[in-house]
């Protein structure tokens, strides 16, 4: 099942590094000098098919471009499917070829800091997230990450309110990237699970 | 994610991080390399437009042998 075997590429002797895909030509090209996974670039997505980053790129356009990018490569494939949910969990998953994982990203921006830069992450198990569960179907691993990020504002203030109620919930989270520890043990719990 | 500045991957590694993604970067190149090879074609030079071109037949290739569908 490809999503084990991505989980897998988790628990080799080096990390593993995932070029970011944006369409099937580029995915292929990835592929074929040896990348054992590709991810793809929720940005660079969203820009091949007309919309900023953020949200904006409507769910069945994604769903179109995550098929073309499945239906061209045989590694596993991680798709960012950003903010995205459905209401109707048996509507969009794209279960011809569903990619092993699907990562989504919510960002909390918050005022500018001169300190270093710092990102957080908070990986949640998918068993905690039934609704998303369902949108991956049932042969992915769903993935919640939450990134913060100390920079200028880039989201409209009601988005990162949500993010941020949503952020509240979480069982753990990782403040500065240089003190990470708890993050990785959530994630490695997270991909052990 | 890889930013700049991002420690080195044997320091990622010794932390425990167990993946690194390329991100957005990837994408922003190739639309720098875009950008500046229109620019060019635009002022009516072809100069570098040879350069880093990958090949065509090569390229179309990578599509033959994707049969699953």
């Amino acid at each position: 099942m490809s999503s084990q075997i991505f989980r897998n590429l988790h628990h080799g002797p080096g990390l593993l590094l995932l070029p970011n895909a944006w369409d099937a030509i580029t995915a292929r090209v990835i592929e074929s000098l040896g990348a054992k996974a590709i991810a793809t670039t929720s940005a660079g997505l969203a820009w091949s098919r007309g919309y900023p980053d953020g949200n904006a790129l409507p769910e069945d356009l994604l769903i179109a471009a995550t098929r073309d990018i499945a239906r061209v490569i045989r590694v596993p494939l991680t798709v960012d499917i950003e903010g995205g949910y459905s209401d109707d969990p048996g509507a969009v998953a794209p279960r011809k070829s569903p990619p092993s994982e699907i990562t989504m990203r919510i960002r909390v921006p918050t005022c500018s800091s001169t300190r270093a830069r710092m990102f957080a992450f908070v990986a949640l198990h998918a068993e905690k997230r039934p609704r998303r569960k369902s949108y991956a179907g049932p042969r992915s691993t769903v993935q919640q990450v939450v990134t913060v990020c100390l920079c200028p504002v880039f989201h409209p203030p009601t988005r990162w309110r949500q993010s941020l109620r949503r952020l509240r919930r979480c069982p753990s989270i990782l403040w500065p990237f240089r003190i990470c520890r708890r993050w990785i043990r959530c994630k490695r719990a997270a991909f052990d699970a | 994610m890889a930013v700049p500045n991002l420690p080195s991957m044997d320091t990622l590694q010794k932390s425990g991080v167990r993946r690194v993604s390329a991100g957005s970067s990837i994408a922003q190149a190739a639309l720098g390399c875009t950008r500046n090879l229109v620019a060019d074609f635009l002022a009516g030079t072809m100069s570098e437009m040879f350069d880093a071109s990958a090949d065509y037949d090569a390229v179309n290739q990578l599509f033959a042998t994707t049969a699953h569908d």
